[in-house]
């Protein structure tokens, strides 16, 4: 099949249910799958940002608090429902939101969330190849200079090229770059153990902390939690091509928490001994001149396969959502509209990258929302069961129809969910209350979306009937087993 | 309705006829009572150390 008829296969027909013929990914596949997922240079990053906050010791134990309650959190509201109807995310997510809610969702905290990787990825280019010039051409290109500009925009229309022919160029690329940067990955953990011994990787003092150290640890520990609901966006559409729930779940808690916590770490070591949480510095002290350009060209490499990657999900997605109207553009014209933005975000190099936690923490805060008012609709009020024909109805002959379109329960939840949080922790202006010390915003920000679904449920929607909460059709809904019956 | 709907609802009914069938020969089943369990166990472990540290 050409590349350009791929795309448009998956385009067209990627909302579908997949039969079981067509999952093909067991338990070590997906292992592999989530793996290279997670090795990205995006670990580099969180590694840096943690390094701003606190030590190594405080750094480990608040990526390994923040990312299993993440992960677990988002697998959950993910990929249970997409493996076992084999369908991706924003179609379940109808019987969740309402037709008109998911294209809400879509084109605001996914569209924002996307972007603004999107727009990292490529400013992180353009420092890479900076720092290559720089140490082989003798230039001297500041960080937030023009010509970092020049290359992230080189880098976005790089990415557009790769994705306009398709899927199967962007898993070719991934087979090279996913094993490059585990080894890049191990040669810097040996690097830094060369020049830097336990003791005074333990001693190295955080890079930019605050004056309370009780906060800084919980300001740690909410940005790993953030970073844990940042694969949300993507998982579901990659667990449908699971064969059973296991291989879905634990490879992808294997590779997004243990997997991730492995690169982090080495990106944090490398924060702390070099002292600047920024990626793109560290390989050429970390390497020597020579082996730290190729390093940094990798780098630079790795980020146009990663910024192919998640475009392309979220343009799918997109497509999805925007109904006839988005189905009708081209895909090479859909992909350059969503490049747009992180276009003239390229502009402001230092607007997002020198501000990542910042990011991660405010798109964190809609991420829990969504995935706490998803996990009680599926696990407690649907009980794991949904009409799969339902999901594809047209207006009010759909149960998921709800009001308009839209299930105002669930988006209000939401959206309760999320100013829980920026009530306990404003990422803005960093004020937080006594609470978030011991709770954190997500976990609350969790627990209240869900809690207020349950309620306004109860209290709006199937007292009106709507949402289909009551009778799941036999024929339609995935079987019952004996487990559920009994 | 231009030849992509169209070729999409077929494609559609087809699919949801042969999931039908897989589901009355061999139902999927829910996510596992013992893997939910273990997951929210790690989860509860997570909190529960960070509570810990956070208060000391």
């Amino acid at each position: 099949m050409a590349a350009h008829e791929d795309v448009a296969r998956e385009a067209t027909f990627g909302s579908l249910p997949v039969t079981r013929e067509e999952r093909v990914w067991n338990f070590t596949d997906f292992t592999w799958v989530n793996v290279g997922l997670a090795i990205a240079t995006w670990a580099f990053l969180v590694g840096g940002a943690t390094a701003s906050l606190v030590g190594f010791a405080d750094g480990l134990l608040a990526m390994v608090i923040g990312n299993a309650i993440g992960v677990a959190i988002m697998l959950l509201a993910s990929v249970v429902a997409s493996q076992r109807y084999g369908v991706e995310q924003y179609t379940v997510l109808r019987s969740v939101f309402g037709f008109g809610g998911v294209a809400l969702i879509v084109f605001t905290v996914i569209l924002f969330t996307e972007m603004g990787w999107s727009s990292l990825l490529s400013v992180m280019f353009g420092r890479a190849v900076s720092q290559v010039s720089n140490e082989a051409l003798g230039t001297s290109i500041d960080p937030s200079g023009l010509a970092v500009t020049a290359f992230a925009l080189v880098a976005i229309v790089a990415a557009w090229v790769i994705l306009a022919k398709g899927p199967l160029t962007i898993r070719f690329f991934n087979r090279i770059v996913a094993p490059g940067l585990a080894v890049l990955t191990v040669g810097m953990l040996v690097l830094i153990f060369t020049e830097t011994s336990w003791a005074q990787l333990l001693d190295a003092a955080p890079l930019a902390p605050f004056e309370d150290d009780r906060l800084n640890f919980a300001l740690a520990v909410e940005f790993n939690l953030g970073v844990g609901f940042s694969w949300w966006p993507v998982m579901g559409s990659l667990a449908r091509l699971t064969t059973t729930p296991r291989a879905a779940m634990w490879p992808a808690f294997i590779g997004l928490f243990g997997a991730t916590i492995l690169a982090q770490a080495v990106g944090m070591a490398a924060a702390l001994t070099l002292g600047d949480s920024d990626p793109t510095v560290w390989m050429v002290p970390l390497g020597g001149a020579w082996l730290g350009a190729l390093a940094l060209v990798f780098v630079a490499f790795a980020n146009l396969t990663s910024l192919a990657s998640i475009v392309y999900s979220t343009c799918l997605a997109l497509r999805q959502a925007g109904g006839s109207f988005l189905t009708r553009v081209p895909w090479p014209w859909l992909c350059a509209g969503f490049f747009v933005l992180p276009g003239i975000l390229a502009f402001f190099p230092g607007l997002l990258y020198d501000q990542f936690l910042l990011f991660v923490t405010w798109t964190g805060a809609f991420l829990a929302a969504i995935c706490g008012t998803v996990i009680a609709d599926y696990f407690l009020l649907r009980r794991q069961r949904i009409d799969l024909r339902g999901l594809y109805g047209h207006g009010a002959a759909s149960p998921y129809h709800f009001t308009g379109g839209f299930n105002v329960a669930a988006l209000l939840s939401m959206g309760l969910g999320a100013l829980t949080y920026v009530l306990l922790y404003n990422p803005q202006t960093l004020e937080t209350r006594p609470a978030f010390n011991l709770l954190t915003a997500s976990v609350p920000a969790v627990v209240v979306a869900a809690v207020a679904h349950l309620l306004l449920t109860a209290l709006l929607v199937r007292r009106a009937g709507q949402g289909g909460y009551d009778a799941v059709a036999p024929t339609t809904a995935a079987g019952r087993t004996r487990g559920e019956q009994a | 309705m231009d030849d992509t709907d169209r070729a999409v609802r077929d494609e559609l009914a087809r699919r949801l006829a042969v999931i039908e069938v897989e589901e009355r020969e061999t139902p999927r089943p829910p996510f596992p009572r013992g893997d939910m369990v273990v997951l929210v166990a790690m989860v509860v472990v997570s909190v529960v150390v960070g509570l810990i540290v956070g208060l000391a």
